[in-house]
């Protein structure tokens, strides 16, 4: 007994249709997540050089949880438990959104921001101090400094570690399909469940996912390489 | 997730290639003197961890020990999810299947079915009073499911015009149900009754709705081995005629049970 | 009323007592140069002015107003007195321009095309206008350090603080940044000093003093120090470096 591929059924017709809409929702959650956790990365990694007793330990406390359990967990946490800590006014005009889709966003802005947190941490710490010194000396405020001296050259460091944690983002939004948000993932089980056709849906699924993360990954260089000034001290 | 699924779907793949020379399984299962039941383990009453013993019970475990003991071996059961089922049958890391899986025609292409053990019918769980009584009134609501389940594409033919959203079992549905996330359930009556039994008050919630899809429920076997389906039919058709199929129902549908659900139906039996 | 006006100045770091009890007036259009051995508290004594260093005990008025007070905004009060380090500190990923334009944009609020008026003129001033586009890797140490100057003036500050301006310089860099500031000098900005450059001093300096140990040990007007030291700490330290 021979496996006969039939790759017509991800290649064209309805199957073809719920590959592209799986994709394009991946796309968009990976990007919106992307946007989020960057911005609350960044936020989180900053707080923690405040030397505000309260910032620094919130900040701690932020990654350190969010970093050190599961994201499966944590999808559930946000699709499930907003209903126990939110106004059930408020839960009933959620639900007719695509609480779905935002529940997804909000657990892989957080769990994604936490590892971001930390890599921006590291790439404020390798900038000199006299950079912080000299930016505050002329009289811009702690927050200024950070966001025209320190962080845009600690982003120029952080960019190969912040790609991996992009890359490792688009791969975790697989699992917003636990919740029903019906990304790449989720079309290829359909596919699979409703043709048994599982060897080329994921053969398919898992090749777009390759090309995504080869295309963040080169553009991100290439931006890096051709855009960004390389610093020397 | 998308690795393991596709490092499944390769293994499949693999054993499809390999499994030209494969002896008949009613042998190995002697051999091995254990019987490896795929069933469910979050769907009360089919299969579910009972929360006293910590161990999986329910209807289709007890039809799978009765098949063991004409054996003369084991049990061995695995949990398996609707997605899951199939592939793990076809890779023979079971060898047989007893979680609540309709017999269609377009899974006769992977895999086997036994004859019908249990009539189910497609039906929709909704809140008591919540406006909801048939399919027609789904329209622009936001219906639950499971994954890989045939519910998911019944409810889509039969109301076009609704949100279906597939979660991972049926357990989720429900509690994105009690929590006002979805409007309704949508899968084969007696599941449904079982959750809603799972519920502190069942009396919230009602099974309800007109025809959608009937859902004849078999036992899920290895491609092309009939000695094998013969054997579980008429072992089937044996537990039927003696009394322990009623006796079986009785003890997780009967009026005493937690769903109770009345048999309407009869099995098709061989002269 | 002073410009600054220092009293009785302590500082310790941990259990070291580097500032013990400085007192010092600073007039306006006054230039001071402040020297001494090397951990004898010149550094932390200037930084302490715009609050770059915390001090535990005495005074420091700005103006008249203890930089201290409540009502004193840090980052106003350090927008009036510019400083210039030791290494530079110019920010590597923006353009000399950028560099300049940074602070009076953000702090200041000022335009950007008024912003770049301005720095180019500083520019020009310093010597180094036909680089206002390279980025600081790009030039010489004496070249960096002329735009740190124009990016501290930019902010037009009160008083200047140079934090040992030439020490990081290859020798033949000095006198281009010590024109610069023998300039500013003379064009009545207020400075405050600490160099080794007894040259500058002699040439610009309304007064000079003597720190060792985290105490004024001595100070007079250039001629008189240099010509007639009273202090044998004095003598010791300009044998050495003269």
């Amino acid at each position: 007994m021979k496996y006969n591929f039939d790759w017509s059924i991800v290649l064209t017709g309805e199957y073809h249709q719920w590959l592209i809409d799986g994709l394009w929702l991946t796309l968009k959650i990976s990007a919106l997540s992307i946007i989020l956790a960057t911005a609350l990365g960044t936020l989180v990694a900053v707080l923690r050089m405040t030397k505000v007793k309260a910032l620094e330990w919130f900040s701690l406390a932020f990654t350190e949880f969010f970093r050190n359990t599961p994201l499966l967990v944590q999808i559930y946490f946000w699709y499930f438990g907003s209903y126990v800590l939110l106004p059930e006014a408020v839960n009933k005009w959620l639900y007719k959104q695509d609480f779905e889709f935002a529940a997804g966003v909000i657990a892989l802005t957080v769990y994604t921001a936490a590892f971001i947190a930390e890599e921006i941490r590291a790439g404020i710490f390798a900038i000199p101090k006299n950079q912080l010194e000299a930016s505050r000396a002329t009289g811009l405020s702690f927050l200024q400094a950070y966001r025209y001296v320190i962080l845009p050259q600690a982003f120029r460091i952080i960019i190969p570690p912040l790609i991996s944690q992009f890359l490792n983002l688009i791969k975790n939004s697989s699992l917003v399909m636990t919740i029903g948000v019906m990304d790449l993932t989720y079309m290829a089980r359909q596919i699979e469940s409703h043709t048994f056709r599982g060897f080329e849906a994921f053969t398919a699924a898992t090749l777009i996912y390759l090309v995504i993360s080869l295309i963040v990954s080169l553009s991100i260089n290439l931006y890096n390489k051709h855009f960004l000034r390389q610093i020397k001290y | 997730m998308k690795k393991l699924s596709f490092a499944l779907a390769l293994l499949a793949a693999c054993t499809m290639l390999a499994g030209a020379a494969f002896a008949g399984k009613l042998d190995d299962i002697k051999k091995n003197g254990v019987l490896v039941a795929g069933v469910k383990d979050s769907q009360p009453p089919f299969g579910y961890v009972d929360e006293q013993s910590k161990q999986i019970v329910g209807f289709e475990i007890d039809v799978c020990k009765y098949l063991a003991d004409k054996l003369g071996v084991k049990l061995e059961i695995k949990p398996v999810t609707s997605a899951t089922r199939i592939p793990m049958l076809t890779q023979g890391s079971v060898d047989i299947v007893a979680a609540t899986m309709t017999h269609k025609i377009e899974r006769e292409a992977e895999i086997d079915f036994s004859i019908t053990y249990f009539p189910a019918e497609q039906k929709l769980l909704v809140k008591k009073g919540g406006g909801i009584k048939t399919v027609a009134d789904l329209a622009g609501k936001k219906v639950g499911s499971a994954k890989g389940s045939t519910s998911e594409k019944n409810i889509q033919a039969a109301q076009p015009k609704c949100q279906v959203i597939s979660y991972d079992t049926y357990p989720m549905a429900f509690l994105a149900l009690k929590q006002g996330k979805v409007d309704a359930v949508t899968t084969d009556a007696p599941i449904l009754a079982g959750l809603k039994a799972t519920d502190e008050k069942p009396e919230m919630w009602e099974v309800t709705g007109d025809f959608i899809a009937d859902e004849p429920y078999g036992l899920g076997l290895p491609e092309n081995d009939s000695d094998y389906r013969d054997f579980v039919n008429a072992s089937l058709m044996e537990m039927w005629r003696s009394g322990e199929y009623a006796k079986i129902y009785d003890k997780w549908f009967g009026p005493k049970s937690k769903c109770p659900l009345e048999l309407k139906w009869k099995m098709e039996l061989w002269p | 009323m002073a410009m600054i006006e220092v009293h009785k100045l302590q500082k310790w770091y941990g259990d070291f007592h580097v500032l013990r009890g400085i007192t010092e007036t600073v007039e306006k259009g006054e230039v001071l140069v402040v020297c001494g051995p090397s951990g004898s508290g010149k550094s932390t004594f200037i930084r302490c002015i715009n609050r770059l260093e915390e001090y535990q005990k005495g005074t420091i008025l700005f103006e008249g107003r203890d930089i201290h007070d409540k009502g004193v905004d840090v980052n106003a009060l350090r927008a009036e007195i510019g400083i210039v380090f030791q290494q530079f500190n110019l920010y590597p990923h923006l353009t000399v321009l950028k560099n300049v334009t940074l602070a009076p944009t953000k702090v200041r609020g000022m335009g950007r095309d008024e912003a770049e008026a301005v720095a180019l003129a500083l520019l020009e001033r310093v010597g180094i206008h036909d680089q206002a586009h390279k980025y600081p890797a790009e030039l010489s140490g004496g070249q960096q350090q002329r735009v740190a100057i124009a990016r501290a003036l930019a902010m037009k500050p009160k008083v200047m603080l140079f934090d040992e301006p030439t020490s990081a310089l290859d020798p033949e860099m000095i006198n281009e940044v010590l024109a610069v500031m023998k300039d500013l000098a003379r064009e009545g900005m207020t400075m405050l000093c600490v160099t080794h450059e007894m040259g500058f001093a002699r040439e610009v300096a309304d007064r000079v003093i003597f720190m060792d140990g985290g105490v004024v040990v001595e100070q007079a007007a250039p001629d008189i120090f240099f010509s007639n030291p009273q202090h044998e700490r004095t003598k010791a330290f300009l044998k050495e470096i003269l």
